[in-house]
């Protein structure tokens, strides 16, 4: 499926060029912002807010690192922030996987009318599930604790539909194949299925973690001591006031550096697993 | 009907009708489905379906901080004859179409020209497409925010190099809807891009192979084989596109705050309004059930054009 | 927003939470549903007429003071012994530190020995009542703060007390959510606390807010380096409260205007049609507009002073060209960065207090009153900021609450607001102010008028007005028609609000 420049027609050639020039200039848009979160973290405070703004640094300083990281609990909120992330992220790669390999393989009463009612949960705003959650919440006593914070992240229906979605492409004859085999239903899918879907789970596992590694609003319900604040939420501070005075951009921007790290761990981890796909070698013909 | 005999039964073969098979078997085969989708299914019903389900009763009551009555359907009464309602409505649609085909068919051309590159070449554009997520929102806002600038942002400033008027781009309404859109684009499609790209990979390539025997152009392939093997990738990036478009807050509320004068304004700028500073949770929630069956028709109808059971 | 925005949204931060707000709100309104027969909404469990008893109930278990009204203990030290420990909770927006020991402000790049002002008022209060506990938990102060507190007060769990300026506490006093602190204000905090700052947190007749610091929704900082720089200087008002005309700030508007070969390099003010509106509000106020009638049941912006005052704002971006294009949709920090970065030379701005640290040196900060005309007199709208006490089931709870309200605006706590520059709302302390700047906001007391004091001043305040502003300055609408629009609208709102406290008061 690969083809190099050399192998194509002429005229594919300047249609290639056009288009990765515009593949190049789109990765420039979509870098920038991460450039100038980087640059303007290591500006001292004074030129932040310049206009027109400092495109190279004149001078770097890592006040506005130490500043974000060392004046606050960063360790304890970043290990809280990976507790729940990760938590969540295998939460969700277990039930959507299970819940796509039920919607699209698996055949039952009500399956279509089950699906839309679960995705229709993804057309709601999601802040009107908020304030019953917490009162659900307050009056099990899960206010300020990991299994509060994690919970409502586990529904997931657009896990569930894209889980559905990449199983659906996968061919019935090595479902066959295992059920001749002697597989049971769960070997099937453990088996069988999940291996297949590798590059959908490693997918979803980036949208999963990075979702909610940047959640905010119910971290910020739910907990109520500094200790079990994530780092979205514990930053939220640095960046919304200092004594309430002023926006600290550099600091924020120390701090939205920092934030971005894991998640940027966790795509460089995951993406391999989806990068050439999956050869279907199991299937002669 | 009895069950094949599996020694010596081919594969294909064991697909039989489901209203077929004896009742016994399909009780046992319902009950797996259920099996699989339970646990998901259980989160759901006890997070996200009691409040929704509030929220639809909340509709027909008038509630303000102090009263709570029932009124029917005056909430939705009310919004018909409200002209900010149509307004909001009208942007909401704008947005919609503005951005949802676009993004689609974006993401897909990104998608099958960044897979033909090399592994290495792959690794660092899907990166570089992904990045805005991982870039907190607040520097996105602060670098857009620039680029508009009337007086001394970016954009201006090359536009008044090269001898043109400056452009008010957000305070303008007629370019101020159009402005967020783009930015919009610019940061949104990364997380299609990944998946498109993971989807291409599940094609297999004898495919492909035999085309080529066949003499099939590169374009002939694309539309022949990569287009329809991608519709399930295709149908979950423009339905979440869709439910994302229509959605739409930050972005405006950070820009412009629904302005100028609610040229900006969506739905859900509407029902936050609504709720929160006129305090009418009743019509607010109005217009959220309104918003859920907008998305619900629009999702269904972008269904059935991408479905297919793709079954080989 | 893309796949993550149900998993969990990549663009949350601050003011993104608006919109949860006004849903959140919308789920609290569902909740409030459910229990409105009865049991464990706040609205239902604590009518505000009970909002006295507190006192009474603290009173009575064992105190000495006679009378119910336990107007005048000292501060804080003999009302709170009940036999009884409490923990009270607060929430808090500001973040201030202390050097240890003393009180002044620390600068920023000093991280030890310094303590918080909030566990420094904690420590000394311990000292002074040991028997309550104070717990403080720090938050955003955006539309998050009120999806939080929208949600506890749902759920039961609100907090003790709540930092805020008066304009929030109005959301909460028509729930009957907010405890009356008339009897905890003593005789000497009402001679030392100018009465206007008390009517401001009035509501129904009764206070409802400690109140600590003042905020001025106006004043205009002037970059008077730029001004003196191109021949404005002797423009700038020198006398003690910078009051000034007109004429003379748009001479200066003008002569801070520099246009060469077609691109402007500086503009003489910036403005943004943003929720800030009331930072310009405060022109159209000074040339003799008026938002409301005496009674507040009309608004009356419409009024021919207001409409000319607006065709004057809006002509300093669309004719005059001496204010910088754009301001439909410019937001306030924008504004800010222009002006820090000298790219303007005036901005609207919303108190004192608003210089970062180290902007103060780049160039002279000039703080001036709103100009006038000659038959007309500045006003600008005016907030108070402080702490709030949210009624709890437990009585004695809120009454602790409420001591440590009052200990919070001792006359040492709000010195530490005077020396980080910020207006405190006692009297006693503003021969201390020195620097000029400051002094002028002291003097802003005299000029005040109220955000609005029903229900709907929120939906006045923060929606209709910005509309109404970015409607004119986008030529949407011509000034009339606009205040026109906005009075149709305000008015309803107005008469809603009306109408609600109406019912309210029939059984």
């Amino acid at each position: 499926m690969i083809r190099t420049l050399r192998d194509s027609a002429p005229a594919e050639k300047v249609f290639l060029i056009v288009a990765y020039g515009a593949l190049a200039v789109w990765a420039i848009v979509s870098l920038f912002p991460i450039y100038w979160m980087l640059t303007t973290a290591l500006k001292p405070p004074s030129v932040v807010m310049s206009l027109p703004p400092e495109w190279i640094p004149h001078t770097i300083t890592l006040a506005n690192f130490s500043e974000a990281l060392l004046g606050y609990p960063v360790a304890r909120w970043t290990l809280n922030s990976v507790i729940v992330a990760g938590a969540v992220t295998i939460g969700q790669l277990l039930f959507a996987t299970m819940a796509g390999y039920g919607f699209a393989k698996k055949r039952f009463h009500g399956r279509e009318l089950i699906f839309w009612v679960y995705l229709s949960s993804m057309m709601v705003p999601g802040f009107a599930l908020l304030v019953p959650l917490y009162t659900m919440m307050a009056s099990w006593h899960l206010i300020n604790t990991y299994v509060g914070l994690i919970a409502p992240g586990l529904t997931a229906p657009f896990g569930a539909f894209l889980m559905r979605q990449f199983i659906q492409t996968l061919p019935n004859e090595v479902i066959d194949a295992g059920k001749i085999d002697g597989c049971s239903e769960i070997d099937l899918f453990t088996r069988i299925i999940v291996p297949l879907s590798k590059p959908g789970i490693a997918v979803l596992g980036i949208f999963a973690f990075v979702g909610e590694w940047n959640a905010f609003l119910w971290p910020l319900i739910i907990t109520s001591t500094e200790e079990m604040r994530t780092l979205v939420v514990g930053f939220a501070i640095v960046q919304s006031s200092q004594s309430e005075l002023h926006t600290n951009y550099g600091a924020t921007m120390a701090a939205s550096t920092y934030m971005a790290i894991p998640m940027l761990i966790v795509f460089f981890a995951f993406q391999r697993y989806f990068l050439r796909g999956i050869t279907i070698g199991a299937l002669k013909g | 009907m009895a069950i094949p005999d599996r020694l010596t039964v081919e594969p294909g073969a064991f697909r039989v009708r489901r209203s077929q098979k004896p009742f016994a078997a399909r009780i046992v085969e319902d009950a797996w489905g259920y099996f699989f989708i339970a646990p998901s299914l259980l989160a759901f019903l006890v997070f996200s379906a009691y409040p929704m389900v509030d929220s639809i009763l909340l509709s027909f009551h008038h509630l303000t901080l102090r009263t709570n009555e029932w009124v029917g359907l005056q909430n939705y009464a009310d919004l018909s004859t409200n002209a900010d309602f149509y307004l909001v409505l009208k942007n909401t649609a704008l947005y919609l179409v503005l951005i949802v085909p676009v993004g689609v068919v974006l993401s897909v051309v990104l998608s099958v020209l960044v897979f033909r590159l090399s592994t290495r070449a792959q690794v660092f554009f899907k990166s570089a497409y992904y990045l805005p997520h991982v870039t907190a929102g607040v520097v996105l806002s602060f670098i857009w925010l620039y680029l508009y600038d009337p007086g001394f942002g970016l954009l201006d400033y090359v536009l008044q190099s090269l001898g043109f008027q400056p452009v008010l781009w957000l305070s303008n309404q007629s370019t101020s809807l159009l402005s967020i859109v783009v930015m919009y684009h610019a940061i949104s499609w990364g997380g299609a891009i990944i998946l498109i790209t993971a989807s291409l990979g599940g094609i297999p390539e004898h495919l492909y192979e035999a085309a080529r025997i066949d003499g099939a152009s590169q374009l002939r392939q694309t539309l022949a084989i990569t287009l329809p093997l991608l519709k399930p990738a295709i149908a979950y990036v423009a339905i979440t596109g869709t439910i994302g478009a229509l959605q739409i807050f930050t972005e405006i509320y950070v820009m412009t705050g629904g302005g100028p004068n609610y040229a900006t304004a969506n739905l859900v700028f509407f029902i936050y309004d609504r709720g929160f500073t006129m305090f009418d949770f009743g019509s607010a929630s109005a217009v959220a059930v309104f918003l859920l069956v907008v998305t619900v028709a629009v999702a269904l109808i972008q269904f059935r054009i991408f479905s297919s059971d793709v079954e080989y | 927003m893309t796949v993550e925005s149900k998993i969990g949204s990549n663009f949350s931060r601050r003011k993104l939470m608006r919109s949860a707000v006004g849903l959140a709100g919308i789920s609290a309104a569902t909740l409030l549903l459910q229990a409105c027969g009865g049991s464990s909404s706040p609205a239902a469990a604590t009518p505000a007429a009970s909002a006295s008893q507190p006192t009474k109930a603290a009173v009575s278990t064992g105190t000495t003071a006679t009378s119910a009204v336990a107007a005048s203990p000292a501060p804080a030290a003999t009302a709170a012994p009940t036999g009884k420990s409490y923990t009270v909770t607060q929430w808090v927006y500001s973040q201030i530190n202390l050097i240890q020991g003393t009180l002044e402000p620390a600068p920023a790049t000093q991280k030890t020995g310094v303590i918080d002002f909030f566990a420094w008022n904690i420590a000394e209060f311990k000292k002074v009542d040991p028997q309550t506990t104070v717990k403080v938990e720090l938050l955003p102060h955006d539309s998050s703060w009120f999806a939080k507190l929208d949600a506890s007060l749902v759920a039961g769990t609100q907090p003790d007390m709540v930092q805020g300026p008066a304009s929030e506490v109005g959301r909460y006093v028509p729930l009957g959510a907010v405890a009356s602190i008339d009897d905890f204000l003593t005789a000497d905090d009402k001679k030392d606390i100018p009465a206007g700052v008390l009517t401001e947190s009035t509501f129904n007749g009764k206070n409802y807010l400690w109140p600590w610091r003042l905020a001025f929704g106006g004043g205009v900082w002037l970059n008077a380096t730029l001004w003196k720089a191109h021949g404005a200087g002797s423009l700038l008002p020198t006398n003690d409260t910078h009051d000034w005309l007109v004429d003379d700030f748009y001479k200066g508007l003008k002569a801070t205007t520099v246009t060469s070969g077609g691109s402007t390099s500086l503009y003489g003010i910036v403005m943004a049609a943003d929720v800030t509106v009331y930072s310009l509000n405060q022109f159209l106020l000074s040339q003799g507009a008026q938002l409301y009638n005496g009674d507040e049941t009309k608004f009356v912006l419409n009024s021919p002073e207001g409409v000319k005052a607006l065709e004057w704002l809006a002509g300093l971006e669309l004719t005059d060209k001496v204010a910088a294009p754009g301001s439909a949709a410019r937001q306030s920090q924008d504004a800010s960065a222009l002006f820090q970065s000298q790219k303007v030379a005036a901005q609207p701005a919303e108190g004192m207090g608003l210089v970062a640290p180290g902007m103060k040196d780049k160039f002279e900060w000039y703080w001036v009153r709103p100009p006038h005309l000659p038959n007309t007199k500045p006003v600008v709208q005016t907030n108070i900021h402080g702490y709030y006490v949210m009624l709890q089931k437990d009585t004695g709870q809120t009454a602790a609450a409420q001591q440590y309200g009052h200990f919070l605006v001792r006359p040492d706590a709000l010195q530490v607001s005077l020396k980080i520059g910020l207006t405190p709302v006692r009297q006693s302390l503003w021969s201390q102010v020195t620097d000029p700047n400051e002094k002028v906001g002291l003097h802003f007391t005299d000029i005040m008028t109220s955000f609005g004091r029903r229900a709907s001043a929120t939906m006045i305040n923060f929606t209709l007005l910005p509309r109404m502003y970015q409607a004119v300055f986008s030529k949407q609408k011509p000034a009339q028609q606009a205040l026109d629009d906005l009075a149709k609208d305000a008015n309803k709102a107005l008469q809603d609000a009306i109408a609600e406290e109406a019912k309210k008061k029939s059984p």
